[in-house]
This record gives structure tokens, C-alpha cells and sequence, in this order.
């Protein structure tokens, strides 16, 4: 028997950056693989495409040193360039499909910084995987996504 | 200037007198689909792949009303329990709402207990509650179809 949980959650950022650069380490793949990436030496990729545009369809799928085999499959749904960027993503592990996720991001000026909101809906299939891990592993990778920004200033 | 965008989660439910299997079938063959997914209005033009990964688009509206365009892609397909789609859609002269629906089935009480859940952001011109109404009608109209084929 199937089963299902769905949820959602919001993280609110406030960076440095001026929103056209917070905008590009998502919408440039150089600038996104700083943040968007495993710790080095626990995984290896396998798999890497990233078409940016409305439509278009980005993959990471890699190795982890325990062998799982992990895989973010995204297509971009909406794009306004330094506003916003939605896209749908499904995330695999080994052989399941965990989870389909609608994934919307918001760029705001503020002063010269920029206040960002990531809000995600997920469908979380079967058990593997529920809103409340999903939310701590992006809170980890909007931690790495800030560090990437300090570095470029 | 992009406006403020909305986020909403509707669940609707609906009990059925006829199995899963009667009422996934319903969602499984295009033609069957065609003749209950636009409510009381018109199915311009349906492109149905039923399988993950499939693409599902439809222009649909009232008769003499706006048409209203969604596309997008069957995510998840398990036959007579679940159907997870994703997209978007076109109304109003811009894309006006992207969503992630789920269909569950669960056999009760010798039926059928439906529940979808829409995940949705609305950009602009379309709301929750216009959804909601939606989806209602929408499943209203599932339930006289399945009436009408038992028939």
C-alpha cells in the first residue's frame, strides 16, 4: 500500500548580496555548483545537466560514499529574471521516487542586501522522506548558498 | 514590477459508491478524462500521456467564457491508489498559477474515499478560492460520470 504526506515550509534569508547576484547563484551553473553540491569525498557525480530557461530541465545525480545513489530531477516552471524562479522538482533515491516538490523563490531588495523566500510544497511518497527533513536539509544548503555569496564580495 | 505571490493548499474530498479500480479508470483512459475533468465547461484540446513522466496539457474553459490553458507532466502513477501531477497554468493572458496536485484512492466502506491535495503558487488573476470551487465542480462532475457509466 502506497502512502503519502504532504507539506510545506518557508525559509526567509537575508543576505548581503544585491539581488541580481543572489538570482545568479541559482540561474548560472558555475555560480550555483558553489553552494549546490555534497561535502568532497562523500560523493560522486554522475550525472549533471542545467538548462536554465522556462521549460528547461536540470539534473545532479551522484554517488554517496555509502553507495545511495541520489537524484535531483527539475524542471523550471516559471522564471523573472532577480524576481523569481519556480520549478518542480522530483528527488530519487536508489530505484524510489521520494518525493515531487513545487519549489517557488523570491528575490526582494532590501537596502542593499536582498530578502529571500524559498517556499516548497512537497508530496512525500512513501515514507522515505517528510517536510520536516526536507526543510533542514535546504536550510543546510541556503547556509552554503550564504557562504558562497560572502566569498564572491 | 512582479507582484506578491500567494501559496495555498486545498484538499478536497469525496467519497465514491464504486471501487478504486472504477475510479482510477476514470482518470486512466483519455477519453473517459475528457468527458469529466473541464466540469460543466468545454475541452478544447487534451494531450494525456498516463505515465510518469507523460505530458498532460488541456485548453478548456465555459462555452462562450475564457479559455484557460494548464500544462505539465504526470510526476507519480500507482495504479488504483495514487496520481501525482505537476504545472502550470495559463489564464487571463499570462501564466497565472504553477501546482502540484495529488489524487489518492483508498477503498472504504465497499467504495471509494478520494482526497486531492493542491500545492499551488497563484502569480496573478487566479485565487485559492476560485481553485477550490474548481476542483469541487470538478469532482462533482467525476461522480455523475461514474453514475452515468454504472448505468
Amino acid at each position: 500500500m502506497t502512502s503519502t504526506q504532504q507539506g510545506s515550509f518557508t525559509i526567509r534569508r537575508t543576505f548581503d548580496a544585491a539581488p541580481a547576484r543572489v538570482f545568479k547563484a541559482f540561474a548560472d551553473i558555475d555560480a550555483k555548483t558553489k553552494w549546490f553540491a555534497a561535502p568532497n569525498g562523500e560523493w560522486e557525480q554522475l550525472e549533471r545537466t542545467f538548462d536554465f530557461r522556462e521549460g528547461g530541465k536540470e539534473r545532479l545525480r551522484g554517488r554517496w560514499a555509502s553507495g545511495m545513489i541520489t537524484d535531483f530531477d527539475c524542471t523550471y516552471y516559471d522564471i523573472v529574471p532577480d524576481k523569481r524562479i519556480v520549478y518542480c522538482y522530483e528527488m530519487h533515491q536508489n530505484q524510489n521516487k521520494i518525493s515531487v516538490s513545487l519549489a517557488t523563490l523570491e528575490f526582494q531588495a532590501a537596502g542593499k542586501g536582498t530578502a529571500f523566500t524559498l517556499t516548497e510544497h512537497g508530496a512525500f511518497l512513501d515514507g522515505y522522506d517528510d517536510a520536516g527533513k526536507r526543510e533542514h536539509g535546504t536550510g543546510l544548503l541556503m547556509d552554503q548558498l550564504a557562504k558562497s555569496l560572502e566569498n564572491q564580495s | 514590477m512582479t507582484k506578491e505571490t500567494v501559496h495555498a493548499t486545498i484538499v478536497v474530498e469525496r467519497d465514491y459508491p464504486f471501487s478504486p479500480e472504477r475510479v482510477f479508470a476514470a482518470y486512466a483512459n483519455a477519453d473517459a478524462y475528457r468527458q469529466w475533468h473541464a466540469a460543466s465547461g468545454v475541452t478544447h484540446e487534451l494531450t494525456y500521456e498516463f505515465r510518469a513522466g507523460g505530458r498532460l496539457a488541456t485548453t478548456f474553459g465555459s462555452k462562450d467564457g475564457p479559455k484557460f490553458h494548464s500544462e505539465g507532466h504526470f510526476e507519480d502513477i500507482v495504479p488504483n491508489e495514487r496520481i501525482v501531477s505537476a504545472g502550470s497554468m495559463h489564464g487571463f493572458g499570462h501564466r497565472s498559477s504553477s501546482t502540484l496536485c495529488t489524487v489518492e484512492l483508498r477503498a472504504h466502506n465497499g467504495g471509494t474515499h478520494l482526497t486531492l491535495t493542491d500545492q499551488s503558487v497563484y502569480y496573478a488573476g487566479e485565487t485559492p478560492q476560485m481553485r477550490n470551487e474548481g476542483w469541487n465542480g470538478i469532482l462533482d462532475t467525476l461522480g455523475s460520470f461514474l453514475q452515468r457509466k454504472a448505468a
